[in-house]
Parts: structure tokens; C-alpha cells; sequence
């Protein structure tokens, strides 16, 4: 820990690496909570993958991968949204193949593109330690969008993942705060593939939040906690893996594991406990 | 003076799903103040009727008018009470918030333009949520979580996040289905507190219970016949069901 922590002072890189690490966190703490609670995880894992289509493509005409990434991802939320609202019944199905076809669109891009074929590897696994100046202006940009929208519309994207049906009787556009939900979701997908890239975003979307779910009751704590608990198990992902020189991106991912593994037997046993006292105080007189 | 609007207007409604149909020539009108009930057998139509009314669902045939408007306009006049929650119980949501949610669209009329403004509650919001929870008796509740509550305390939060809304329609779906006896009293008699100041339309298995609340009584099998509640008694209801059933009857 020493090690890294000497070399943090002295390397440029490892400074981006940790401030794309806080960055990133804060997008899986307010669209990972929407991703937990309103259960779309398949969902997300569909916008996920699809994006290396964008990617792919982007690579191949020369523009920047980043931008492609985002268009893609936007374009796979409001697709697999409206797949969701107009083939209920086959919706799995269809976000499957999505999912593949938009990872094959990407590897036929890429394999046609001349040159080095490592971004492939960094696109899938993410390299936090390669993070731009101008990425991390990227991803702050994509925070402060995330921020806004959800400061605006936390009632209706409450109304909307909490219970579709009442939110539509008093009258909120559902169908469109719906599709906003999904490309918040994409957004954060983008800032989480700097990180992580875009095999392992599912899991550092989705388990901070899952964890946060463990300890309080409200959405917008969830947010605060989920965003804590992303910041720290990302940051402590980099300085482990900085001495045995460890890809940054799995090292991060299994830390999330092992925590809400840990976290899960936590609370139950809180639970159990709460119970048992609660039983006994009312059973004394 | 012009004469208002009945709160609900329904004329020559048919409906079907796919091809079977449901619900046959409807006629009904709902006067202001009645306390309506609807009955019928399972599967006889009476949710569809509800999600007809509440513009959910579209009609192949007829008018359906709600306060003189169509449903999507004017759906936010209605509280709705559902039968199951179409929520998760494990959702990490207080009574209060949820309470709150009832008030969405209460600000002005129920145009795209007013359901887009941003922001949070006002001071309003916070204080019919907490008016809805004393009138249904749940105010300690406040700031539990909902998966916490029990079935019965639930019920009276849901009415609470209907009444938040301030309806001038109150519709309940088997309010009485998932709790036990004594509650079903206790929540009718809030129900018959509440018809002095609101039209009631509730849907109900229990017809021989709920005569003795409502002043109307309409009969849902694919088609509707309305009977007044002096009028219901055995025949009436083995015409409905199609067996004998038992009835105890209760005189006032």
C-alpha cells in the first residue's frame, strides 16, 4: 500500500486513475440505484454490450471511440425501452439478441480496422490507468447530466420505478420518463467503461447499490451510500492491484463480489438479530 | 347555472379482449355523491370495466366520459385504490413518500406541459399527504418502511396515497380482499365518512356485506344492471351467480 501510495504522488496517470475512479462512482451510485430497484438489470447488461457496436464502429471511421460509445448506448436504451412498452412478452428474447448483435457489429468494425488490436481488450476489460485528461472532462460532464436530470425529475423517475401504473393515472408521461430512465442507465454505462470496461460494467453498476439496499430505506440515501461504496471499493481496487501489477478492472470487480457477499450475510444476521430481540422485549412483561 | 358534469358517464361501452368479449353494451352513469357498488362474479368484467373507466384500456365500442371529458384528461380527479399493489413490498420507499406520490399531477390541469415541470414538493404536498394519513388513521406510520406494514395497514396507506391526491372520485378494487373481517368493517365505515364529501365507486366480491354501505348496486357479467340496495335479495343474487348462494340477511 506504501508503494502506491509514493507513487501516486509522483505519477500523473495514477492521479486520473483515481479521479476517473470517483467520477465514475458517482454514476453507478444514482443509475445503478434505478438499475437495482427497478430490477433491469438484464436491461442494462443489454444496453452494456450493444455498445461495442458503437465503439467498433466509431474506431473503424476514425472518431473518438468515447463519442461512439454514448451514441450507441443511447440508441440500444431507447431501442430496448421501446422493444420493453411494444413486445412485453418477448422482451428477454429481444434484449438477448440485441446484446449479441451489438458486441458482433463491434467485432466486425474492429477486426476490418487496420492497426493494433489491444483497444478491444481495453474497450471489453477497461484501463483505468490509460484515462485521458480529456476523458475525465468527458466523464465530468457526464456526471453533471446525470446530477441535473435527476435533481429535476426525482419525483417522476420515483413515480416511474416505483409503481408504472399509479405514475400513469396521475398523469406522468411514462413512456418518456421511462426511456430518460434507460438513457441515464446508457450514460453511466459510458462513464463505467473507462473503469471497468464493458464486460464487468453489470457488476459495478449494480453492486454498490445492491449493497447500499442492505442498510437504508429510501432511494435518494441509497444513492449517497451506493456512491460512497462505489468510490472506495473502485479506489481500493487501483492501490491493490498497483504493487502486483494486476489489471486495475477485475481487481475492482472482485473486491464488489467479496463486499456484497460480506454485506449480505451482514444484514441478515442484523436482521435475525433485531428480530430476536425485538420477540424477547415483548415477550417480558 | 350549467349543469356539472356526472363523474362518470358510460354509454353503449362494449369491450373484448382479442375475441372474446367482456363487457357488452354497458350503460351507466354515476351521480355526484353516490356511493356505487359494483359486483359480479370473478372474471365477469368488473377490473376491465375499472381500467376502462380510469382510460387504461380503450373501448372497441361506445363513449366513456369522465367528469364530461375523456378518461386520459381528467384521471387525475380520481383516487384509485388497486387491488394488488403493482409495486414490489420491498421497494426502499417510506409510507410518507409513497403518500406523496398520490400528488403528483395535482398542479393545474393534466397537460404534457404541467406533468414535465421539474423540481420537488411544496409545502402543500407535504401537508395534504400528512391530512391524507390522519383521515385514514395512519399517521404514526409516517416514516416507516412499506415492507414492514401488515396487510390491513397497508390498505389504509394505499387509501391515504389515493386521498392525497384531493379526488373528487374515490374508486376501490376489493379493498377488503386481503385483510381480515373487523378491518373490513373498519375501512367501509371510513368509506361512508368519506362519501359526504366524495363519489365512491367500489368493486366487491361481497355483495351481502357492501348493500348495507352503498346506496346502488350495479351487477357486472358482461352486461350491467343497476339495482337500487332495498331491491337485493336471493333471487337476485342466485340470477347473478348463476347457484344458490348463502346470503345472511341483515335488516336496519
Amino acid at each position: 500500500m506504501n508503494e502506491f501510495l509514493t507513487a501516486l504522488s509522483e505519477y500523473t496517470f495514477l492521479q486520473s486513475a483515481l479521479v476517473a475512479a470517483l467520477l465514475a462512482s458517482i454514476g453507478c451510485g444514482i443509475a445503478g440505484s434505478y438499475v437495482v430497484v427497478k430490477r433491469i438489470t438484464f436491461i442494462a447488461g443489454g444496453i452494456a454490450h450493444s455498445v461495442l457496436g458503437g465503439m467498433g464502429a466509431a474506431l473503424y471511421y476514425g472518431v473518438d471511440p468515447l463519442g461512439g460509445a454514448l451514441f450507441a448506448a443511447i440508441l440500444a436504451a431507447l431501442l430496448i425501452g421501446w422493444i420493453r412498452l411494444q413486445w412485453n412478452t418477448q422482451e428477454d428474447t429481444l434484449i438477448g439478441a440485441l446484446w449479441a448483435v451489438g458486441m458482433a457489429i463491434g467485432i466486425l468494425f474492429i477486426s476490418k480496422t487496420p492497426g493494433y488490436q489491444t483497444d478491444l481488450m481495453s474497450f471489453l476489460f477497461g484501463n483505468i490507468l490509460l484515462v485521458s485528461e480529456k476523458s475525465l472532462w468527458f466523464m465530468g460532464g457526464l456526471d453533471a447530466l446525470l446530477l441535473l436530470a435527476v435533481v429535476a425529475y426525482h419525483r417522476q423517475f420515483l413515480a416511474v420505478s416505483f409503481d408504472e401504473e399509479y405514475a400513469r393515472l396521475r398523469g406522468v408521461p411514462v413512456t418518456f420518463f421511462y426511456l430518460l430512465l434507460l438513457v441515464l442507465v446508457a450514460v453511466t454505462v459510458v462513464l463505467l467503461i473507462q473503469v471497468v470496461g464493458l464486460i464487468l460494467v453489470l457488476a459495478l453498476l449494480t453492486l454498490p447499490a445492491a449493497i447500499a439496499e442492505h442498510y437504508v430505506h429510501s432511494l435518494g440515501r441509497m444513492m449517497l451510500l451506493a456512491t460512497g461504496v462505489g468510490a472506495i471499493l473502485s479506489t481500493t481496487g487501483v492501490a491493490l492491484s498497483y504493487s502486483p501489477d494486476l489489471p486495475p478492472g477485475p481487481t475492482i470487480i472482485l473486491l464488489a463480489g467479496a463486499a456484497y457477499l460480506l454485506s449480505a450475510v451482514t444484514a441478515r444476521a442484523l436482521i435475525k438479530r433485531k428480530r430476536e430481540k425485538a420477540q424477547s422485549s415483548s415477550e417480558a412483561p | 347555472m350549467t349543469q356539472i358534469a356526472p363523474p362518470i358517464s358510460l354509454e353503449a361501452l362494449s369491450f373484448a379482449y382479442s375475441e372474446l368479449p367482456v363487457l357488452e353494451a354497458i350503460d351507466l352513469e354515476v351521480h355526484n355523491g353516490e356511493f356505487l357498488g359494483i359486483v359480479g362474479p370473478n372474471a365477469g368484467g368488473k377490473s376491465t370495466l375499472l381500467k376502462l373507466i380510469m382510460g387504461m384500456l380503450q373501448p372497441q365500442q361506445g363513449t366513456i366520459r369522465l367528469f364530461g371529458a375523456p378518461p386520459h384528461k381528467t384521471r387525475n380527479r380520481i383516487g384509485y385504490v388497486p387491488q394488488y399493489p403493482s409495486f414490489s413490498r420491498d421497494f426502499p420507499i417510506t409510507v410518507e413518500q409513497l403518500v406523496l406520490l398520490g400528488r403528483l399531477g395535482c398542479r393545474g390541469n393534466s397537460s404534457w406541459l404541467t406533468s414535465l415541470l421539474p423540481g420537488r414538493y411544496q409545502m402543500a404536498d407535504y401537508h395534504a399527504a400528512q391530512q391524507a394519513l390522519q383521515e385514514v388513521e395512519a399517521e404514526p406510520l409516517a416514516q416507516r418502511q412499506i415492507s414492514s406494514l401488515s396487510g390491513g395497514q397497508l390498505q389504509r396507506v394505499l387509501l391515504a396515497r389515493a386521498l392525497a391526491g384531493e379526488p373528487e372520485l374515490l374508486i376501490l378494487d376489493e379493498p377488503t380482499a386481503n385483510i381480515d373481517q373487523r378491518l373490513e368493517g373498519e375501512i367501509f365505515e371510513l368509506l361512508r365518512e368519506l362519501n359526504q364529501r366524495l363519489t365512491i365507486l367500489v368493486v366487491s366480491h361481497d355483495i351481502a356485506f357492501i348493500s348495507s354501505y352503498v346506496t346502488r348496486v350495479a351487477c357486472v357479467n358482461r352486461t350491467l344492471v343497476c339495482h337500487h340496495t332495498d331491491a337485493i335479495d336471493g333471487s337476485l343474487i342466485q340470477d347473478l351467480y348463476g347457484e344458490q348462494v348463502r346470503m345472511v340477511a341483515h335488516h336496519h
